[in-house]
């Protein structure tokens, strides 16, 4: 029987959380582009002819792991996890005010 | 290894339908698939230049009010005329690329008018952002 190809559902959506700063005058046309090219090493071309969704998944996981390399990265990305949020953590809240 | 081939694909399911020469209505189901970079960025700018035709056939409107009405009709029926050929480019684009690789005929196409074109372009692009937002981190 052939091997059946395990299918995965990556996911897609950008951590954010904001930050508060000044964008500046100037705003680079590729930046998305120029994060997975530094991730993954495709050129520009082939970067093109790749999916919306491989893209983002590629982007998501390019700003994760760059995220993921300092101190302020990761400080964000938990941020950005907070931000995401919308139940109460009832485990945390127990546990800090008690069960009453 | 993270092999790109492996990632689940997602299609954006249409229906369109026409009317043949006998008068009996056929249609024609669609999974399209999701568009390349290059395809997606051309789709922003003809949504854009769409975009762009509506605003200035509004402001001509505007600075015409002391003309004649016929010239403002005028004006309103050439940009509708442009702006439904940007979107049916945008919208041809789009179904191109389909699962079965099934070549859209013009015959679903042109019954087509600007709001139902504006709503496929509307809906595919409502697709793409669902997609995405779906699969939360």
């Amino acid at each position: 029987m052939a091997k059946q190809i395990e299918r995965i559902k990556p996911k897609l959506k950008i951590p954010y959380a904001p930050t508060g700063e000044r964008k500046g005058h100037y705003e680079v046309n590729m930046l998305e582009e120029k994060i997975v090219r530094d991730y993954t090493g495709y050129d520009f071309d082939r970067l093109n002819n790749l999916s919306v969704f491989e893209f983002w998944a590629l982007l998501r996981d390019a700003i994760v792991y760059n995220c993921k390399q300092t101190e302020e990265g990761r400080k964000y990305l938990n941020d950005c996890w907070l931000h995401d949020q919308t139940e109460p953590d009832r485990g945390a809240l127990l546990k800090y005010f008690g069960k009453h | 290894m993270f092999d790109i081939s492996a990632l689940n694909k997602r299609y954006f399911e249409i229906k369109l339908t026409a009317v043949d020469d006998d008068g009996k209505e056929k249609s024609l189901k669609l999974e399209v698939e999701p568009p390349k970079i290059k395809v997606l960025k051309r789709l922003f700018s003809i949504v854009k230049k769409a975009t762009e035709i509506s605003k200035i056939s509004k402001e001509k409107q505007k600075n015409n009010s002391d003309g004649s009405t016929e010239d403002i009709d005028q004006n309103v029926v050439n940009a509708n005329i442009e702006i439904f050929n940007v979107l049916l480019e945008a919208v041809q684009k789009i179904l191109s690329k389909n699962k079965s690789h099934t070549k859209v005929s013009t015959e679903y196409l042109e019954d087509l008018d600007l709001d139902q074109l504006i709503e496929i372009v509307n809906a595919y692009f409502d697709w793409l952002n669902k997609s995405k937002e779906s699969n939360p981190n």
